[in-house]
């Protein structure tokens, strides 16, 4: 039930882009067609899920007190997971690329953007520092659960950002005042589209 | 190439340290302070207090005094709001039993909505003052006013204050305390 | 005046928000008011001349394969930096901000002028564009938190003036960061952009 919770919650009610507003830049950057939208979705739900095993588990076993060091290292997180983020994304694009070259035809030249996507940063310091309420008291997520909500997290992503890509190869089609022209249209559009995922805020506490 | 990331590694991860180690102390310093605030908001005028919280049904709770005697409780209790945990401190006249005033002291509420329980002299905050525990059930939209368009933080809060005056109940049935 | 030039080009020219268009995630989300705009945007102000600086001193010895973490690294240093010293100062400030403190890291701004700008001139310069950028981004920001405050809290720097009848939430909420910046945006093109 806690993780349905966390699905529901982490794709619609607070969508990454629509509600917490991270991962903007590539959603304005990228969504201009549907393919590329895909394309980089997918990208970016590989990473976040692979980069925020990798440092709940660095943050668990090396940074907090209870840790190895058995020193409180955690003002060291941000430093130490931008790194990790960095060097896990160079790994994938070479792993990629050697095991599955076709994959590395549709997503390779989305990854070395990925880096500085505050999506997957923003994500992996909220799963170890925030206190979630899922399923009664607060409490800081399990690696289980952290798993599950940053893939749903990321499929959240890639929703906004299809039906955004949709919205505006329409867009396109249309006649738009000078001044309106390519960021703000897609701003005020956005704007909509967040309005309609606020007739999801409440389904979950 | 090597060389030069780890030597830049090393030094910001040394330098880091050191900044660490010297905003420690005001850093926790801040904390107390954030708690001491909120104890003056809370309570009616006092002198003493008690320096560490003590604990009473899950939650801590601070004893107040003025000239010798009693003058009030300031009970945190927690529970979860809309952006994580939500922490309110409740304090309570020990003369009549009442709410003399609540403070949130920690939460992560929506800037501009459920941030608005921080206002002091706000609508939500002003309207727990002076209330009986005794006379009301504390429930959103009955005997409390929601703030606007932030239902699960007001619904938050209620619970917090529900919770600390359960806590006081067991303070009081405490024979130390009679 | 040369130098005049390099702040005024951040302000203008080289506006992050309304033309370069970077760094949207704080724009939008620590908007909610004016005050917030402004933390926001001093706090990014300060790791980027700080950034600026040491990359602009560092450039010529960083190989070029490592260049990019090594930057990273920087940046992040004065990040954490300026998180322990707002916890330990100005803690309201830290709690206001939340997560998009840490998240300065990877605000495209900076990494964007430590690679277009730093690596190229020298500390001077670099710290005059950094203050520059800083303050069209905290100008940006400022506005953009007073134009949601007013509209949705009735209020500037926490004055109210509007009464609670007449406030529109949704500016205070996701939608209205979005429409706002929009027009902002729309009334940039027309009226600033023009004047070349």
């Amino acid at each position: 039930m806690t993780y349905f919770l966390i699905i529901i919650s982490a794709i619609f009610v607070n969508n990454i882009v629509l509600a917490q507003f991270l991962g903007i830049c590539p959603f304005l950057g990228v969504s201009n067609k549907l393919s590329t939208a895909t394309g980089m979705s997918m990208a970016v739900c590989f990473v976040i899920t692979l980069a925020t095993l990798v440092t709940w588990l660095i943050n668990h076993y090396f940074l907090m007190a209870s840790g190895l060091f058995g020193i409180d290292l955690t003002f060291l997180q941000t430093i130490a997971f931008i790194l990790v983020i960095a060097a896990l994304v160079q790994m994938v694009e070479i792993v990629l690329k050697k095991v599955s070259p076709s994959l590395y035809q549709a997503l390779g030249i989305f990854l070395p953007l990925i880096t500085t996507n505050c999506a997957v940063l923003g994500v992996s310091i909220d799963v170890v520092t925030k206190q979630f309420t899922f399923g009664g008291a607060a409490h800081i997520l399990s690696l289980g659960e952290a798993m599950v909500y940053a893939f749903a997290t990321s499929l959240g992503y890639g929703l906004a950002m299809v039906i955004f890509a949709g919205l505006r190869e329409h867009l396109a089609m249309n006649n738009v005042p000078k001044a309106f022209r390519g960021v703000p249209i897609a701003l005020v559009t956005v704007g909509i589209l967040a309005m309609a995922f606020m007739g999801f805020s409440g389904m979950v506490k | 190439m090597v060389l030069v990331l780890t030597g830049v590694c090393l030094v910001c991860a040394a330098l880091l340290g050191g900044a660490y180690v010297i905003t420690k102390d005001p850093i926790a310093k801040a904390d107390k302070e954030k708690t001491v605030k909120a104890l003056s908001e809370v309570l009616p005028a006092f002198d003493t207090v008690s320096e560490e919280p003590l604990e009473a049904g899950g939650c801590n709770y601070y004893v107040a005094q003025k000239d010798g005697a009693v003058v009030g409780y300031a009970i945190e209790s927690k529970t979860g709001g809309f952006g994580g945990e939500l922490t309110v401190m409740v304090g309570i006249d020990a003369k009549t039993g009442f709410i003399w005033n609540t403070a949130p002291l920690k939460h992560g509420e929506t800037p501009g909505l459920g941030a608005k329980c921080e206002d002091a002299n706000g609508k939500f905050r002003t309207q727990w003052q002076g209330l009986n525990p005794a006379e009301h059930a504390f429930e959103v939209k009955k005997d409390i006013d929601a703030i606007t368009a932030s239902t699960i933080t007001s619904k938050a809060y209620t619970k917090c204050v529900t919770q600390a005056l359960e806590a006081y109940k067991l303070i009081m049935e405490e024979p130390s305390n009679e | 005046m040369n130098k005049f030039r390099i702040i005024l080009d951040g302000i203008v020219k080289n506006n992050p928000t309304f033309v370069l268009i970077l760094g949207m995630c704080p724009t939008l989300a620590t908007t909610t008011s004016a005050i917030n705009g402004l933390s926001m945007g001093l706090a990014t102000m300060f790791v980027l001349i700080l950034a600026n600086m040491v990359i602009s001193l560092i450039a010529p010895i960083v190989p070029d394969k490592v260049h990019i973490p090594v930057y990273i690294v920087v940046i992040a240093t004065f990040v954490t930096l300026l998180q322990l010293l707002l916890k330990a100062y100005v803690p309201a400030v830290n709690d206001a901000l939340g997560l998009f403190i840490p998240l300065i890291v990877v605000n495209c701004i900076i990494l964007g002028r430590a690679e277009g700008f730093a690596n190229k001139h020298g500390v001077g310069e670099s710290a005059l564009d950094g203050i520059g950028i800083g303050i069209g981004f905290t100008l940006a920001l400022t506005v953009l938190g007073a134009v949601r405050e007013i509209l949705g809290s009735g209020s500037i720097f926490n004055v109210q003036f509007i009464g609670e009848q007449y406030q529109m939430l949704a500016f205070v909420m996701a939608p209205g960061a979005f429409i706002c910046l929009g027009y902002l945006m729309v009334l940039f093109n027309k009226f600033i952009k023009k004047e070349k």
